[in-house]
């Protein structure tokens, strides 16, 4: 079959690309191997990311769903005295920021809903896999991708472009098509994660309080790469994760169960009041490795999508709001693209790529400067003259702007400097020095 | 002690050491690293030289490279003065 446009992965990513792309009169065809519902980890997201599905019209159904709302995250070191909370605020017309709140969503219930609207709205989706990439004439060329069916039945999807938006699968790099896929500085950690059931929560919570709001996340620190989040996900359960060193786990020589259950009670003493019962409400599951980049993600044809291309570390629960986001920015150009307007697209989604990074990098210096320098970014988040900014960033509103429109993008950059030349950090990542220009 | 040194010494005897002997706060004493600066302090003392004496603190210059006694601070805020 032949299709303009098809995206592989059905997740939150895939599902609102199509979106964005049916309104922009594009139909495009999902590729998804699971049966939904199906369990995903990565239940946060940023102010901002509740504002492109709104763009897209989902608020009702989302609503619908019930879920539960933070108004901000709290965040809480060993020590009690490095403690700081960051709210959830938009701007409002006038560029007043403005008390907000973002959904925390269970991925199961929360895919489904926007995979099945997106079908509703027009999208194709079909249950298979993708085995095979089919190449063009020129080396970076794709025209396609070989899909298969649950029965075993291959079929040829002629494509005029791609979307990878299968995540940390990586279909694309898998297939060779992308540049190499390469760690990133904390691809050394293990995140282990399951849900856990009535947890204390929201003491001292009179309805007015933002950060005692019992549905906040809370990420609890214990030392340097060793912390654990609190992501409330209905009245009951609450998702709970641990991510530490490969080799801390390792040493440990403990199921993931026994470690996740000892560390919920030994690596915060709030954490530990907190979790009554450390019986899991899940499967106990784990990622190894979930930090990695690829330089080189869009190419006369194909185009990575958010985690797909790039992830940095799930501290701060910015990876949900990036996809979708990337997805946004990405439709009007795919359209234009099929339109004939961009030529063979490879400048234009160079320079997409191109923004993608320049936005993702002041993430990595906001989580650099986080792990390196925990005294000099706390400073940022409680200093009246940057509060705001960081705030903005913590928001999501980090793409097309510069330091002249977020002075602390700029402190934040040299503080993530001297976190890397202080010696703290995971070693050499060539992304060191910020963004690294795609070869055309 | 310069005027700076002693208006920052007036601020850190008011706001973290209530009651302390002012004498046992001298100009090489360490506040951080001698633990009566913790990092929540740390912070409150890094807003208040930006705001007190109107010089622009980045994020980076907050460590004990420059706040770690009396006679750095001194030093590292006229620096900022005259720039």
């Amino acid at each position: 079959m032949q299709r303009d446009v098809v995206i592989l992965g059905g997740g939150p990513g895939g599902a609102t690309l199509a979106m964005h792309l049916l309104a922009e009169g594009v139909k495009p065809l999902i590729v998804e191997k699971e049966t939904f519902p199906r369990y995903h980890i990565g239940e946060s997201m940023t102010g901002e990311a509740v504002n492109v599905l709104r763009s897209l019209g989902l608020g009702p159904i989302i609503e619908a769903n019930g879920h539960p709302t933070r108004k901000g995250a709290l965040v809480l070191s060993s020590k009690g005295k490095n403690s700081w909370w960051v709210p959830v605020m938009l701007r409002d017309a006038n560029h007043e920021l403005v008390e907000g709140e973002a959904w925390q969503v269970r991925r199961s219930v929360f895919d489904q809903t926007l995979l099945d609207e997106a079908v509703r709205r027009g999208a194709e989706l079909v249950k298979a896999r993708a085995v095979e990439v089919v190449r063009g004439p020129d080396p970076d060329e794709v025209r396609g991708v070989v899909i298969e069916h649950p029965s075993g039945e291959r079929e040829v999807v002629h494509s005029r472009m791609l979307c990878d938006v299968t995540g940390q699968a990586t279909w694309l790099a898998h297939q060779g098509v992308t540049s190499p896929k390469e760690p990133g500085r904390y691809d050394k950690q293990i995140a282990v994660f399951s849900q856990i059931r009535n947890p204390v929560r929201g003491e001292g919570f009179d309805g007015v309080d933002r950060p005692t709001h019992p549905d906040n996340t809370i990420i609890f620190y214990a030392e340097l790469y060793h912390w654990a989040w609190f992501i409330p996900l209905d009245d009951e359960i609450v998702s709970v994760g641990v991510v530490v060193p490969s080799s801390y786990f390792a040493s440990k020589g403990e199921t993931k169960e026994a470690f996740l259950r000892r560390e919920l009670k030994e690596l915060h003493p709030e954490l530990a009041r907190r979790v009554v019962d450390t019986e899991l409400a899940e499967e106990a599951r784990a990622i190894p490795n979930y930090s990695y980049f690829i330089e080189r993600f869009a190419g006369k044809g194909w185009l990575c999508v958010g985690d797909t291309h790039r992830f940095i570390d799930p501290i701060f629960s910015f990876g949900l709001y990036l996809t979708m986001k990337e997805g946004q920015h990405a439709a009007p150009l795919i359209r234009r693209y099929l339109a004939g307007e961009l030529g063979d697209g490879r400048e234009a989604f160079a320079t997409h790529t191109r923004r993608m990074e320049t936005a993702i990098d002041h993430y990595q210096d906001l989580i650099d400067g986080f792990w390196g320098e925990a005294q000099g970014f706390a400073y940022l988040v409680n200093n009246p003259r940057t509060r705001n900014q960081v705030i903005d960033m913590f928001a999501g509103r980090i793409y097309d702007v510069t330091e002249r429109d977020i002075p602390a993008i700029k402190e934040m950059r040299a503080l993530a400097r001297k976190a890397r030349e202080g010696g703290r950090l995971y070693g050499e990542d060539r992304r060191r020095s910020g963004f690294v220009a795609p070869t055309a | 002690m310069d005027t700076i040194e002693q208006t920052v010494k007036s601020f850190i005897l008011d706001s973290f050491l209530p009651g302390a002997d002012p004498n046992q706060l001298e100009a090489d004493t360490p506040l951080i690293t001698g633990g009566i600066l913790d990092s929540l302090a740390t912070v409150q003392l890094a807003v208040f030289l930006e705001q007190h004496f109107k010089v622009e603190i980045a994020a980076h210059e907050t460590g004990t490279e420059n706040l770690d006694s009396l006679a750095l601070i001194g030093a590292f805020v006229r620096s900022k003065l005259a720039a």
